[in-house]
C-alpha cells in the first residue's frame, strides 16, 4: 500500500524569547519520521506538552517546520506555491479541538461554511445553499440550523459545523486534532461515530490526536506515542494494547482508570515517577530515561532510533536494540 | 465498612436566578456518605454535582443560593449554624480540593505560608512550628525537595506539584471528609494516576472519608466503593460500585456506561445516548431523561419518579422500576 502521508525527519523548534534574545529553543517535534496509508486512521497519542498537536499543524502546513519533509502524494508540502499550494489547501483539512473558539462568533453557519468553499474555489455539484444543507444533514444538523450563530449551539453541535466546514471542501486527509476532549462522553460517542461513518463513505484518511488513550484505540488503526517531541512507538491499534514495548507506552497505559471495577482493580500497575521535564532543556540521551523504570547505562548517554522491532512494530527504546 | 452515616443531605435544592430564567441547579438532592467510605459522584457537564459539593460547605457563588435543604455532618446541621461556627468547619474538618489547582492558591504567597496559613487559622499553634508542620505535610505529598518548594511560589510549580500543595493544605487540619471535585480533571493521566493513590493513601493512613466529585467512570471505578450518577439536578441512581457497573439499572446509567470506550475491550461501534442535555432553564417536565430516554413510556412525561429502593444499597429513579 502507497503511504499518502510521509514524514521524513521532520522539525520544529519554537524559540524562548527573553528581551531581544533567544534564550532557548522548545524542542516541540524532534527528527520524527513516519507514513500514514491512505484510508486509515493514525492515532497519535501523548501528555500535553509533548508535540502531537504541532505535528499536527506541521502536516496541513499552518506552520512551517524547521527542517525536514512531509510528502503528500510523492509531493513535498514545503515546497508547494501558488496554485499548487492553494489545491492542496483543499486537499487537506483540520478539525481543532476547542469548538468555541474555531467557529467565528459574528458569522452565520452558512457563511462559515460557504467561506471554505469560495476560498478553496471548490466546485459544487448544487447550489451553495442546497449543498450547505446537505453538509449539515450530513453531519445530523439540519437546513433550521443553516441561518444562525455559533453561540446558539452546543459544544457537540459546534463540532458538529466544524466537521461539516471540513467537509464542504471534499478533501481527502483531516486532521483531527482532539475533536472530543471539550465534550461530555454521551455527545463524545455520537462525534467519534459521526467520524467513523463518514470515513466509512468517503475513504477519508485521518490523523486523530488525542490524549484518551481509550478514545484512540477505538478510532485508529494504528497508533503513534509521542513523547517530549519524539515518537517512541508505532504500532497497530490491537498490537499497542496488547504488547507494548516503549516503557513510556507500558505506564500510559497502565495509569488509565478503566471503567470495569472488576478489571481496574486486577491488573498490575506500572508506577510512573516523576513528571515530564521541560521540553526547553530535554534530558540527554533517551527522554524518557528520568523517570524510566529499566533505565540502562546507555539510554543516559546516547538517543535511541525508531526501528522495527516486529513487523509493523516500532519502537525507539534501547531494552530492544544493541547498543 | 463502618456504618455510622457522616454527611446526609435532605432535599438539597440550589438555585441560580439569572436574567434566562430560574436554574434549577441542584433540585431535590437526598444523599448519605458512611464514614471511612469512598463515595463518588458522577455526571455530565452541568448536572449540578459540584454545586452539591460547594453546597455542603455553604459556599455557593452569587446569583445562586441554597433554598431548602438539611446538611447533617457530624451530627449538626450545616445550614443552621452560624457563619463564625461554619468557619470552624471549613478547612478543618471538612476540606475541599477543587479542579483547578492554579486558581486555588494564591499567586503572591509562598507554598509553604498557604499550608501554615491554613494551619494557624484553625488552631493555637504559633507561626513557626505551623511552618515546620507544613514541612512534613509537603514531604507527605511526595514533593520533591520539599524545603525548597517551601519558599517556592504557584507559579514555579508545574500542575500535578500545585495539585500536591493543594492536597497538603486540604488534610493540614485531620479533615473527616475531604472533598474532591474533579481533582485530576487539568492534569495528565500519569500525573492523574500519582494524585489519586496519594489521595487514597491519605484517607487511609488519616482516616478520611472521601466523596469525590469526577466525571470519569473510569476513576470511579477503580477508586471508589459507593457512587450516586447525577443527571440535571438530580440524582438518578444510587449504588455500590461493583453493582453500578454490573447491573446499572437507570436508563441514563446505562447508556454512560455504553458510551464510555474502554481500552481494554475491543468494540466496533459505541453506542451514543440519543440527543443533547436539555437546558436547566427550561427542563423536561416528568423524568427530565424522558426526551432521551429509549424506554420512555406515558408516565415519564407527565410525572417525576422519586429515588427509591430496589434492591438492598441499590436505589434508582425511573418508573421502570416502580408501580406508578
Amino acid at each position: 500500500m502507497d503511504p499518502l502521508i510521509k514524514v521524513v525527519d521532520l522539525t520544529k523548534y519554537f524559540p524562548v524569547k527573553a528581551l531581544f534574545f533567544t534564550r532557548g529553543w522548545v524542542r516541540a517535534v524532534d527528527k520524527v519520521s513516519f507514513s500514514i496509508f491512505k484510508g486509515e486512521t493514525f492515532g497519535l497519542v501523548g501528555e500535553s506538552g509533548c508535540g502531537k498537536t504541532t505535528l499536527g499543524r506541521l502536516l496541513v502546513r499552518l506552520i512551517e517546520p524547521t527542517s525536514g519533509k512531509v510528502y503528500f502524494n510523492n509531493v513535498n508540502i514545503y515546497s508547494l506555491k501558488g496554485k499548487a499550494l492553494r489545491d492542496f489547501r483543499r486537499k487537506v483539512q483540520i478539525v481543532f479541538q476547542d469548538p468555541y473558539s474555531s467557529l467565528d462568533p459574528r458569522m452565520l453557519v452558512f457563511d462559515i461554511i460557504a467561506e471554505a468553499i469560495e476560498a478553496t474555489e471548490t466546485k459544487i455539484p448544487t447550489s451553495l445553499e442546497d449543498y450547505i444543507i446537505s453538509l449539515l444533514e450530513q453531519v445530523g444538523l439540519s437546513k433550521e440550523h443553516l441561518y444562525r450563530y455559533p453561540h446558539e449551539f452546543s459544544g457537540g453541535q459546534r463540532q458538529r459545523i466544524a466537521i461539516a466546514r471540513a467537509l464542504a471542501v471534499n478533501p481527502e486527509f483531516i486532521v483531527l486534532d482532539e475533536p472530543t476532549s471539550a465534550l461530555d462522553v454521551s455527545v463524545q460517542a455520537q462525534i467519534l461515530n459521526l467520524l467513523k461513518d463518514l470515513q466509512r463513505e468517503y475513504g477519508f484518511t485521518y490523523l486523530f490526536i488525542s490524549h484518551d488513550l481509550a478514545v484512540v484505540k477505538y478510532m485508529s488503526h494504528r497508533i503513534g506515542v509521542m513523547y517530549l517531541g519524539k515518537l517512541v512507538e508505532l504500532a497497530s491499534s490491537n498490537e499497542i494494547f496488547e504488547k507494548p514495548l516503549h516503557p513510556y507506552t507500558q505506564i500510559l497505559l497502565s495509569a488509565i482508570p478503566i471503567p470495569d471495577p472488576k478489571l481496574a482493580r486486577s491488573k498490575h500497575r506500572i508506577k510512573p515517577k516523576g513528571e515530564p521535564p521541560s521540553p526547553i532543556n530535554p534530558p540527554p540521551g533517551c527522554r524518557f530515561h528520568p523517570r524510566c523504570p529499566f533505565a540502562m547505562d546507555v539510554c543516559r548517554s546516547r538517543e535511541p532510533s525508531l526501528v522495527e522491532v516486529e513487523p509493523g512494530h516500532y519502537v525507539a527504546c534501547w531494552k530492544y536494540q544493541k547498543a | 465498612m463502618a456504618s455510622k452515616v457522616l454527611l446526609d443531605i435532605k432535599g438539597l435544592k440550589v438555585y441560580f436566578n439569572t436574567y434566562a430564567g430560574v436554574v434549577k441547579a441542584v433540585d431535590g438532592v437526598d444523599l448519605s456518605v458512611m464514614q471511612g467510605e469512598s463515595f463518588a459522584l458522577v455526571g455530565e457537564t452541568g448536572c449540578g454535582k459540584s454545586t452539591v459539593a460547594r453546597a455542603i460547605l455553604r459556599l455557593v457563588p452569587p446569583p445562586g443560593r441554597i433554598v431548602s435543604g438539611e446538611i447533617i455532618f457530624d451530627g449538626r446541621d450545616l445550614m443552621k449554624l452560624p457563619e463564625s461556627e461554619l468557619r470552624k468547619i471549613r478547612g478543618s474538618e471538612i476540606a475541599y480540593i477543587c479542579q483547578d489547582p492554579s486558581s486555588a492558591l494564591d499567586p503572591l504567597f509562598t507554598c509553604g505560608y498557604q499550608i501554615a496559613e491554613t494551619i494557624v487559622s484553625h488552631n493555637t499553634v504559633k507561626w513557626p512550628s505551623a511552618f515546620s508542620k507544613a514541612l512534613k505535610l509537603l514531604t507527605r505529598v511526595a514533593i520533591p525537595e520539599a524545603e525548597k518548594r517551601m519558599n517556592s511560589f504557584p507559579h514555579e510549580l508545574s500542575g500535578g506539584m500545585k495539585q500536591r500543595v493543594v492536597i497538603s493544605i486540604s488534610i493540614s487540619n485531620n479533615p473527616k471528609l475531604l472533598i474532591a471535585d474533579e481533582p485530576t480533571t487539568a492534569l495528565d493521566v500519569t500525573i492523574q494516576a500519582q494524585i489519586m493513590d496519594l489521595i487514597m493513601s491519605l484517607k487511609e493512613s488519616h482516616n478520611m472519608t472521601l466523596l469525590l466529585i469526577t466525571h470519569n467512570l473510569g476513576l470511579v471505578a477503580e477508586y471508589c466503593d459507593r457512587v450516586a450518577v447525577m443527571y440535571l439536578g438530580k440524582i438518578v441512581e444510587v449504588a455500590s460500585v461493583a453493582e453500578l457497573f454490573e447491573r446499572p439499572l437507570h436508563p441514563y446509567t446505562q447508556g454512560l456506561l455504553r458510551a464510555v470506550p474502554n481500552p481494554l475491550k475491543s468494540i466496533d461501534y459505541l453506542e451514543p445516548i440519543p440527543g443533547i442535555i436539555p437546558s436547566p432553564i427550561d427542563l423536561p417536565p416528568g423524568c427530565r431523561f424522558h426526551p432521551r430516554c429509549p424506554f420512555a413510556m406515558d408516565v415519564c412525561r407527565s410525572r417525576e419518579p422519586s429515588l427509591v429502593e430496589v434492591e438492598p444499597g441499590h436505589y434508582v429513579a425511573c418508573w421502570k422500576y416502580q408501580k406508578t
